[in-house]
């Protein structure tokens, strides 16, 4: 418990809880931060982290608990007062002022304090120069490439001479060599500004060589505090991280190997998506086979839901070409693709909230409407999913977090799919919930339904799946069958990205 | 026995109100579009009947129906569809266009001065309900009101197209995920907004007993109050702020002094001030709408 | 590197001069095409005004011409000689009933009664952003509409104040245009006008770089509102005449399409699309007299102005979302902004 008392000198949250709508984004919550300290935060994808740090920054009014900045109470206060009180922050998308030049950008905390144009506009110069990036003063935010918006989200932090820093995920999307070179500023701002800083990341590399301390949050409660060594040792921050592990729940499916040889269903070749001026895939291949069970296991940012967004017809590729059943996809628009066989079970399951239960699975059968397969389907998958049934009339919304997963496969199948996508359905599960979700995969897998997953939960995809590929930065960084990777010690690696040698994630 | 007269007013013109607060709430679900153009959809009805009454009265009603439906999708067509997914300020702008446009083609094709709308006369008589004297017009358009909340809730609750609509109103990248033709889902909401439009067309037009190129503002502006009053994005939101607004002008008509009563539409507008700065989500609260940061 | 009020004053100044042209040529034309100048350019007023709020804040409005009402009202109040207004308007207060001020004092009145309705009506709105905010203005349009059009012994209801003093001449109307692009300029490059198009452009990043976008915003709401006020006098003093009706849909319409037909981002566009909008609509106005081809002769027809303009400005939203200037200043070198 940390004492709720001034503390002049640290950014401090007490007993820290956060609810949406009966869903525990955060609970007691204690965290702080010293003047002076690089603080690492790090946890699993909807650990909490940016809700944390909202309630940092006054943009999330913790339901429990408070905050105190450097002694002050901060109840009541609005985002503005928590910044002229000297708390900097950035933000997971850079949020830069798009149509100004990156001048006017910085100088905007400065007139945000008070300060004349003219007096802001002199100390967003001298910052400029400062970060080498004064060249591109005029230029309109807008045309700045990713790396330079993360750097200008920089700056502009720092216009406001913080006393404290909250970085969200400052290295996200960066290569190898900028992030080095991120690092590197960091660390010199906090002996410049002698501010508290707070770094959100999941490159391991960048928490272990900058941070003081490291808190892990999991499933929104602090799983661990300590030095850098001790989390990385720690092994519930790894289960955390890759899911449990040597769990022999369930047997792995001795499938048939006939899917190994098996003509490709998908095959994605040397696949470029750009979102703006940051590249999500750069040239990704990958194949799935008819009857195979393929996971895609990588961190928060690796390009998983742009690859899927990609292959169901939301975005559009910049290069490279997907192959599904032999025939090349063009622009075919989304329900196209569904009625080919397509079917995703989107990330955070996407339900329909205010539909019942039977109407959610109505809308799954939307492309197989008139077929006489139909009446069949939807029993079947009923008996998977009996659940559902007891909940047919209820409203989707009411549904626990497994059950509403469990609506987004049934919907999903309803559309009579060849291939069927899932993006991470063990976020925000139990572990009991997803075994459930996992065993019901596999039990479909061996009724020949060709899946390809997206994970973060790596050990629980390995035990599950045929073949695996890991992907980091919108690469493919390894591959191969599931069975070598559970014990490949490049495996770690090729995840964490932790790596002496630091090859591992060139793009 | 007053108070029973009230009632009926009450019910009778919050019916009206809910027809347009629905109309304008099923285009915003789907578009997150204001639709100040639905206004318009209720003048066009108006003329529709008035030029069409030399037919008999059923093909005058089939016609017309087909003239504003016809109306409505070309609209989506040709102003709405090319700035889909554009900011909501411009789809704002387009609709108050359109609206405008509307209004000053009937200027241009009949002229800018009122003419009588004299489609089935026979509304006007009046039945005497012990003791009560209701003008028939009352019964029938209360009877086309039930009929056409019925037929939508029907239509939204019971049908696979009215499942496709409250999905896609939901959630969009769902629906094509789902394989839902969202372009056709959009288009049909115009097509029901514009048959509840008509509805509206009928009774209002009978009420006020002419026709105007302007006619379809203050139906619109009420209907804007019942929509934001039961909450942008619910239907059910919007039927009840409709009998609610209804409600409570009958109520300002019995309670203010005569001498305030013209300031009815300022207490009104008023009233969606404050509603929207102290509980911008209405009366029925849709999660979909809520905004992360 | 340039100062921003030297960017700001280039663009005021050659805006200005094009103004001052355009009044310099008008006093050599007829007495008409005169009328159609200096409405054009008391538009061009309300239409600067309009931008200091919505072309900074991002936020539509639709209930500026509420202040444009009340900027007239206020003028027919302090200078309809006091014989007629006890006729027309009897529930008038003593020291409104009695007064006779010039037309100049009376329009800076207007431009101070419509700012502090602004004050009082902003304080809640600027709790409202985006589409809330927009129908929240128009709330309050319906709502000084309402007023307008029925407190019949103080505003005169559905019928005309007359008795106005002529005061809206040529080169009156171009000092106050020029005085308002100048104030426009000048809230533009000033430190509450930077950071409200900083909330603009992203609210959630301008809050965390200090800016309390709510005081902001209610700051720009009351200088446009000023602006708009003294323009509805200048626009009484035009007409003679103050109508109810007049401060209502149409004018709402022709003032928002201005805006962003011109590009409501940047004060160039302001100017722009009124000037644009405004000729536009002389020549459809024309059109709509009726056209003599010798062999045929089309009729004139009522409401062609309107259907013209309608679809000018669908075109522009379609295919020019940004308007004519996209969003860009008029300087020495074509800059973006």
């Amino acid at each position: 418990m940390v004492d709720a008392a001034a503390q002049p000198g640290s950014l401090v949250a007490f007993g820290v809880g956060v609810h949406f709508e009966g869903l525990r984004a955060l609970e007691a919550v204690d965290l702080r931060l010293a003047r002076g300290e690089i603080l690492g935060l790090i946890g699993p994808n909807g650990a909490g982290k940016t809700t944390l740090v909202n309630v940092l920054s006054g943009y999330q009014r913790p339901s429990e608990g408070g905050v105190r900045l450097d002694g002050l109470g901060t109840a009541g206060w609005q985002p503005h007062h928590f910044a002229r009180n000297g708390l900097g922050r950035t933000f997971q998308a850079a949020r830069l002022f798009p149509e100004m030049t990156v001048l006017e950008n910085v100088e905007m905390p400065g007139v945000g304090l008070g300060l004349s144009r003219r007096q802001a506009r002199a100390r967003a110069e001298a910052l400029l120069s400062d970060l080498g990036i004064i060249h591109r003063a005029t230029v309109p935010a807008q045309a700045l490439t990713y790396g330079e918006e993360r750097l200008v989200g920089l700056a502009r932090a720092l216009a406001l001479t913080p006393k404290f820093l909250l970085l969200d995920e400052p290295a996200a999307g960066l290569s190898p060599h900028e992030a080095r070179e991120l690092m590197q500023r960091i660390a010199a701002v906090r002996e410049r500004f002698g501010c508290g800083v707070l770094l959100i990341e999941h490159n391991m590399q960048v928490i272990m060589r900058l941070c003081d301390r490291v808190q892990v949050l999991a499933r929104g409660k602090t799983i661990a505090v300590g030095t850098p060594t001790d989390v990385q040792a720690s092994t519930e921050v790894r289960q955390a991280y890759l899911g449990a592990s040597g769990d022999a729940g369930i047997a792995i499916a001795g499938k048939a190997a006939a899917a190994q040889a098996g003509q490709a269903l998908l095959a994605i070749e040397n696949l470029v998506v750009d979102y703006g001026s940051a590249r999500a895939l750069a040239g990704v291949s990958l194949s799935v086979c008819k009857g195979e069970f393929v996971a895609v296991i990588g961190p928060n940012g690796a390009g998983k839901s742009t690859l899927l967004a990609t292959i169901t017809g939301l975005v559009k590729p910049k290069s490279g070409t997907i192959q599904y059943e032999g025939r090349r996809l063009g622009a075919e628009p989304p329900a196209r693709r569904v009625r080919d066989g397509i079917a995703l079970v989107p990330e955070g399951r996407r339900i329909l909230s205010n539909l019942t239960v039977e109407e959610n699975l109505r809308v799954g059968e939307t492309v197989r409407r008139g077929d006489p397969e139909a009446a069949r389907r939807f029993e079947h998958v009923l008996a998977t999913f009996p659940v559902l049934r007891s909940r047919l009339k209820g409203y989707a919304g009411r549904l626990s977090g497994g059950e509403q997963q469990q609506l987004a496969i049934a919907r999903a199948l309803l559309s009579g799919p060849k291939l069927l996508l899932l993006d991470e359905p063990s976020l925000g599960l139990a572990p009991l919930m997803i075994e459930q979700v996992y065993e019901t995969l596999v039990k479909l897998n061996e009724d020949g339904l060709t899946i390809l997953l997206m994970e973060q939960n790596a050990n629980r995809a390995l035990l599950a799946g045929d073949r695996a590929y890991v992907l980091r930065h919108g690469v493919v960084e390894l591959e191969g069958p599931t069975a070598t990777l559970r014990t490949d010690p490049a495996f770690d690696q090729a995840y964490f990205g932790f790596d002496a040698r630091e090859g591992i994630a060139t793009h | 026995m007053i108070a029973l007269q009230h009632i009926l007013d009450a019910v009778n013109v919050g019916g009206l109100y809910a027809l347009m607060a629905l109309g304008i709430g099923l285009i915003f679900g789907v578009m997150r579009l204001i639709n100040f153009a639905h206004g318009e959809m209720v003048m066009a009805g108006g003329y529709a009947m008035a030029m069409l009454s030399a037919l008999p009265a059923p093909a005058v009603i089939a016609v017309s129906i087909i003239i504003v439906v016809a109306l409505a999708v070309a609209i989506e067509r040709g102003a709405f569809r090319p700035l889909r997914g554009k900011d909501p300020a411009t789809l704002l702008v387009a609709s108050f266009t359109v609206s405008y446009f509307l209004q000053n083609l009937s200027v241009l094709v009949f002229g800018a001065r009122p003419l009588p709308f004299a489609f089935m006369p026979g509304l006007a008589e009046i039945l005497e309900i012990g003791g009560l004297r209701v003008p028939l017009l009352q019964f029938v358009s209360l009877g086309l009101t039930v009929l056409a909340l019925a037929g939508l809730a029907i239509l939204v609750k019971r049908t696979t197209i009215g499942i496709e609509l409250r999905a896609a109103a939901e959630d969009v990248v769902t629906a094509q995920l789902s394989g839902i033709n969202v372009n056709r889902v959009i288009a049909l909401a115009f097509v029901i907004s514009a048959v509840l439009a008509w509805v509206v067309s009928l009774t209002y037009s009978a009420q006020i007993g002419q026709l105007s190129p302007a006619m379809g503002v203050r139906p619109l502006i009420i209907g804007f109050v019942a929509t934001i009053l039961g909450g942008l994005g619910s239907l059910p939101g919007a039927a009840l702020g409709g009998f609610l607004v209804g409600a409570i002008s009958v109520l300002l008509e019995v309670v203010l002094p005569s001498e305030t009563r013209p300031f009815r539409e300022a207490f009104l507008f008023g009233l969606v001030f404050i509603i929207l700065v102290v509980r911008p989500e209405g009366i029925v609260r849709v999660c979909a709408l809520q905004e992360r940061v | 590197m340039r100062s921003p009020f030297r960017d700001a004053l280039t663009t005021a100044l050659l805006l200005t001069a094009a103004v001052a042209i355009v009044a310099a040529i008008g006093t050599q034309l007829s007495g008409g095409t005169q009328r159609i100048i200096i409405d054009a350019m008391i538009k061009m007023i309300i239409v600067l005004g309009m931008y200091i709020f919505v072309g900074n804040s991002g936020l539509l409005s639709f209930g500026h011409i509420g202040f444009l009402g009340l900027g007239a009202y206020t003028a027919a109040w302090l200078t309809i000689p006091p014989s007629i207004k006890a006729s027309l308007m009897p529930g008038l207060p003593d020291f409104l009933a009695t007064a006779a001020l010039h037309p100049l004092p009376a329009a800076l009145a207007g431009g101070a009664a419509a700012s502090l309705a602004a004050l009082l009506v902003g304080i809640p709105l600027t709790r409202l952003a985006g589409v809330a905010a927009s129908i929240g203005t128009f709330a309050m349009l319906v709502v000084f509409y309402a007023i307008f059009s029925n407190w019949t012994s103080v505003t005169g209801g559905q019928g005309s104040l007359y008795g106005l003093p002529v005061f809206t001449s040529l080169p009156v109307a171009a000092g106050f245009t020029v005085a308002t692009i100048l104030g426009a300029a000048m809230y533009q490059a000033s430190a509450s006008g930077f950071r409200l198009r900083g909330s603009r452009e992203d609210a959630v990043a301008a809050q965390a770089s200090g800016i309390d976008i709510r005081r902001e915003r209610l700051i720009a709401f009351v200088i446009s509102a000023f602006f708009v006020g003294v323009a509805g006098a200048l626009y009484a003093h035009f007409l003679q005449v103050v109508v109810a009706r007049e401060f209502y849909l149409k004018l709402t319409f022709i003032t928002v399409a201005m805006l962003v037909i011109g590009g409501m981002r940047s004060l160039s566009g302001a100017v722009a699309g009124t000037a644009f909008v405004a000729f536009l609509s002389e020549v459809l106005r024309q059109a709509e007299r009726g056209i003599d081809l010798g062999v045929v002769s089309i009729g004139g027809r009522l409401g062609l102005q309107e259907v013209g303009l309608a679809i000018a400005m669908l075109i522009v939203l379609i295919f020019r979302p940004r308007g004519i200037t996209g969003g860009r200043e008029l300087t020495l070198g074509w800059r973006s902004r």
